[in-house]
């Protein structure tokens, strides 16, 4: 499954379009996590626990992004967007979307 | 001698009562909001929309294209709410505030095309969302999707 | 390039889990992590408090004793004893062998009760004392909170709130929700602590009173007061959050204890 943020893929030429396709997840951390941040809050620095938070939540978006797209018999998706906000204080919540398409 | 349950007892009954009353009131307006969705999609099927800049295929006689918006602000009930408080100790995926997200998107979207049933591509489709309202204790209250898109016309 | 126009048969966005099994999972690993929780650091508090020198605790009895003595105003006239229960009072006193002295309040009041206040303070409300018919009831009241005092029961009770507060600090901050739900939950696990800690109040309180009186005839009469109220109020699931044992089961297991140490019982004498 190819993923581009362009809407073409170099060297290949789309023949068949199947409409938007998205993928979204709504993820948090465990109340450990959110206590070390807040005490990391007072010296700076990298929050690791919300960085893996942040992977976790766009790798999973993508993963149903993808599945999406494989039901629709779709083998790449072309003008990928993410789009976040914040539902929830302390948790994450990524959207994904991008056309599904067959390239050859 | 003293009870310790006695000063929660009314908070405890309160909090049950309104769980019980966002269950079963969220889950029968959810579970119909998502019958019509799925509806309704199929009805719009045949509208063809892409997230990219240029139509698809080589369009004749362009007749005019304009900007295409639908919107949609959906509350949380207190059930989804009680449940996503638990699971932010635990961590993982918040499927109660999933199914929230999925239908504002997909509602949003739905709107957009519906208000431009007769155009020939929609193209260039964001998504935005964002959460107006906040409620108590940084809660959030409800969601807000924004999809807006070019609507060519032949 | 064509267009095919297809829906996803499924819904990958959102998981097909019901919600109420996700609900119920959720709430038993909430109580089951809130009781843990509180139980271990309850146990860090017990080891803390047992290990204590002296010395310290003398100290915090120093500083909370000016609190209390200005909160709840027991210096002054009102609070002045009858000499036969000042008597009692210093008999009791010697049996118990604390390191810092108690003083015993009197105070009028219809409840029939009687507590202990952090900084070796004992109060007696009048209406038990009207209550009670043998000086060896009174006594066994008393003793049961000198023992309060010797188990160190108040610096536990104490070291407790510090935890609760604690933990409400940092997991309350920006989720109040839960915590209006976790506190009934600890709470519970504080509850069974006090029944505990009521029960090892019992059967030090019993040792008081037999070295006092040489036996420990009456001592289940306040018990005996309590279980005829109790009979009208107390339900069975608000049992196991109440702050005392049923009366009912103190006085088996005093009888049972009275027994097991071949205490004596002896004539009572009357108030």
């Amino acid at each position: 499954m190819l993923i581009t943020n362009t809407e073409e893929i170099a060297g290949k030429s789309i023949d068949n379009c199947f409409g938007v396709v998205s993928g979204s997840t709504v993820r948090t951390k465990h109340v450990g996590r959110d206590i070390m941040a807040g005490l990391k809050n007072l010296v700076g620095g990298e929050l690791v626990g919300y960085t893996e938070l942040l992977s976790e939540a766009r790798d999973e978006a993508m993963e149903r992004m993808k599945l999406q797209a494989q039901s629709l018999g779709a083998n790449a998706v072309v003008n990928v967007r993410f789009s976040t906000s914040s539902v929830t204080a302390g948790a994450s919540e990524i959207y994904v979307y991008g056309t599904a398409v067959t390239v050859v | 001698m003293e009870n310790y349950i006695e000063p929660y007892l009314f908070q405890i009954y309160f909090a049950i009562g309104l769980v019980v009353v966002g269950y079963v009131f969220g889950r029968v307006a959810e579970q119909r909001h998502f019958k019509s969705i799925i509806n309704r999609e199929a009805q719009l099927i045949n509208l063809v929309t892409t997230n990219g800049k240029k139509p698809l295929g080589r369009l004749e006689n362009i007749e005019r294209c304009e900007l295409a918006t639908g919107s949609v602000v959906i509350s949380v009930d207190y059930f989804k709410r009680f449940v996503a408080s638990l699971r932010q100790l635990f961590g993982g995926n918040i499927h109660t505030y999933e199914t929230l997200v999925d239908r504002a998107r997909r509602e949003a979207v739905l709107r957009l095309k519906e208000a431009h049933p007769d155009a020939t591509q929609l193209i260039n489709l964001r998504i935005e969302t964002s959460s107006i309202y906040k409620g108590q204790g940084n809660q959030v209250g409800s969601v807000e999707v924004l999809a807006y898109a070019t609507a060519i016309y032949t | 390039m064509k267009y095919s126009a297809k829906l996803p048969n499924e819904n990958h966005n959102v998981s097909g889990e019901h919600p109420l099994k996700e609900f119920v999972i959720l709430v038993c690993g909430t109580c089951v992590l809130a009781l843990g929780l509180y139980w271990i650091l309850g146990k860090s508090v017990d080891v803390l408090v047992d290990n204590m020198p002296p010395i310290a605790e003398q100290l915090i009895h120093q500083q909370v004793n000016e609190y209390v003595s200005d909160e709840f105003q027991l210096q002054g006239e009102k609070n002045q004893l009858p000499s036969n229960i000042k008597a009692l009072m210093n008999g009791l006193e010697q049996c118990a062998g604390l390191d810092y002295p108690v003083s015993l309040h009197w105070q009028q009041d219809k409840q029939v009760n009687a507590f202990a206040l952090p900084g070796g303070h004992i109060m007696l409300l009048s209406g038990l004392v009207e209550q009670l018919n043998s000086e060896n009831g009174l006594a066994f009241v008393i003793a049961h909170e000198l023992a309060h005092f010797d188990n160190r029961d108040h610096l536990r009770a104490m070291g407790r709130g510090v935890v609760m507060v604690a933990l409400s600090t940092l997991i309350g901050l920006d989720n109040a929700k839960v915590f209006d739900f976790l506190s009934p939950v600890s709470q519970l696990e504080t509850a069974q602590f006090s029944q505990q800690r009521e029960s090892r109040a019992d059967e030090l309180a019993l040792s008081i009173v037999n070295c006092h009186y040489g036996h420990v005839g009456g001592v289940t009469e306040f018990f005996t007061l309590m279980q005829n109220k109790e009979n009208h109020s107390t339900s069975k699931v608000g049992s196991y959050w109440s702050s005392h044992p049923p009366s009912q089961i103190r006085i088996s297991s005093i009888e049972k204890l009275v027994v097991q140490q071949a205490y004596e019982i002896k004539e009572v004498k009357a108030l």
